[in-house]
């Protein structure tokens, strides 16, 4: 694992219309490591996964990508840092009117001209990494949402990235393929040379992989980083609020309901 | 301001990306398919039922003057000035635009549109300029079919119902449409339509809020709105086309 930074965030902010989001923000990603990116709802994680991956940009402050500040680049050179990276979204976001195989093969079609018979070993070599080779005729809608995600793993690898993102690739998984997806970030992050982030809630299988964990909580003015480091740091650091989101207990500084009136003064 | 900003924005950069011809042509030959071919029933049928109509009326009319002869004239005239381009877009509109508007909305609610960019691939280019340049092909090919069809559903009422002189039918209709005035004029306004009800289509679906209402929405506009350009337009290339 060498010492390059593949991702430098500097003071970055970001808002939808008038809601403050992410407030000066920074951040450093090693190259080579699987980071994980954890925190409660709504805090900001996948808005942060977005602006690494250049589909949003920051109001303030820059963001950089191989040493590149993606704000500086014209469509183009955008685009073919994109191609370094592979995204996982949330809910696969496959195309719908293309066969697993042909979601797969997509980025290969559009960017190389490979030969058909190229194109197929590469598209089946990488399906059977997910444990798909037997689905690769079947069109989205006949696959559950577990699998969907794992052909939508495949395409996002499937040019060898070097810049992994992983928006909750662990969220509506049985405990086999959870594992399995555990198991299989870490191994494509070793086999690719790659850099993984992942976004998740998933606090025990993300412990176990990651090499390091960045926890974000929500201020009033925007998500902060609470405490980032490897996972035993983590794991033992002093603060009450960290300490309740990796336990789950629903005591603590960090509240379930969102904020309203209290009952007893709408009654009054 | 900023809607109308957008929209042509996006025309200018799926004209732009037409010219560079920045797309692959199976995929052109596939929207043209999906949108001109799948079209072709409602149009034939409709544009059958156009002309039969036309037909009666025009010989109604004509009748009280003993005009039945110059059937075809008015039959052909209002099919290939006004009705062959303006009813096949409206048509087009409500069959193919709407299906475009879903398609693109609901491809940005699957974040689709996001996988395409963050794969490094523009989705204007890939998904929008194949569909833009198939319904650009397909609504004058469409608006002439009617036009064709229509004309046959007259001769179909005036000449094998009524008895009206197949001869003088064909006959007037040769004699009083001119290729560049009538023909060539109602050819340009079905290339205008194109271009707008087919942008109007893609528009409303990119720029749809990304939730079941908000697809929903965007369709209904798309018919509502494509129906407004369709016939304002009409209304202003009638009046500069026609104006001698």
């Amino acid at each position: 694992m060498n010492e390059r930074n593949i991702v430098e965030l500097r003071n970055i902010s970001f808002s939808y219309e008038n809601r403050i989001i992410i407030k000066d923000l920074s951040l450093n990603i090693k190259d080579g490591q699987v980071v994980a990116i954890m925190g409660g709802s709504g805090v900001g994680k996948t808005t942060l996964l977005r602006l690494i991956a250049g589909l949003q940009f920051p109001l303030d402050g820059d963001v950089k990508i191989m040493g590149q500040n993606i704000q500086d680049l014209g469509v183009d050179e955008l685009n073919l840092i994109r191609r370094k990276q592979g995204f996982l979204f949330q809910f696969g976001a496959l195309f719908t009117d293309l066969s697993c195989f042909e979601n797969v093969a997509f980025p290969v079609r559009e960017h190389f001209d490979f030969s058909e018979s190229v194109v197929k070993d590469l598209v089946l070599l990488k399906l059977e990494t997910v444990g798909l080779r037997g689905a690769a005729s079947l069109m989205p809608a006949e696959i559950s949402g577990g699998m969907a995600r794992r052909v939508a793993l495949a395409r996002a690898t499937v040019l060898d990235p070097k810049l992994i993102l992983y928006d909750e690739p662990f969220a509506g998984l049985d405990p086999i393929s959870l594992n399995t997806t555990a198991k299989l970030i870490r191994t494509l992050n070793v086999s690719l040379k790659a850099t993984s982030i992942i976004v998740t809630h998933d606090v025990a299988e993300t412990l176990e992989i990651a090499d390091k964990v960045v926890l974000l909580s929500q201020t009033e003015n925007g998500a902060i980083i609470s405490c980032q480091g490897n996972p035993n740091e983590v794991i033992n650091f002093p603060d009450a609020g960290v300490q309740q989101f990796l336990k789950g207990s629903n005591s603590g500084p960090v509240k379930f309901h969102y904020p309203s009136t209290p009952i007893s003064d709408i009654v009054n | 301001m900023n809607r109308l900003g957008d929209f042509f924005i996006l025309f200018l950069e799926l004209f732009k990306n037409c010219i560079l011809l920045k797309t692959r042509l199976t995929h052109v030959a596939q929207q043209i398919h999906f949108l001109g071919n799948k079209s072709l029933a409602i149009i034939l049928l409709s544009g059958l039922f156009v002309g039969l109509v036309l037909g009666l009326q025009g010989y109604y009319t004509l009748r009280r003057y003993g005009s039945e002869e110059a059937l075809g004239l008015l039959v052909s005239l209002s099919l290939v000035r006004e009705l062959g381009p303006v009813v096949a877009s409206l048509l087009f509109s409500g069959r193919a635009g709407t299906s475009l508007t879903a398609e693109i909305g609901l491809m940005r609610a699957g974040e689709q549109f996001s996988a395409l960019k963050a794969m490094g691939v523009d989705p204007v280019k890939r998904v929008l300029t194949p569909r833009f340049l198939g319904g650009i092909v397909s609504v004058p090919i469409l608006c002439t079919i009617f036009s064709a069809i229509g004309i046959l559903g007259g001769w179909l009422v005036a000449v094998i119902m009524i008895g009206v002189d197949s001869g003088s039918f064909w006959g007037q209709m040769r004699e009083g449409v001119d290729f560049w005035r009538d023909i060539f004029n109602g050819l340009i306004k079905s290339i205008v339509f194109g271009f707008v009800i087919t942008n109007i289509a893609l528009y409303m679906g990119y720029f749809a809020k990304p939730t079941p209402e908000g697809v929903s929405s965007a369709t209904t506009s798309c018919v509502v709105v494509s129906a407004f350009a369709i016939l304002g337009l009409d209304f202003i290339l009638t009046a500069l086309m026609f104006n001698s």
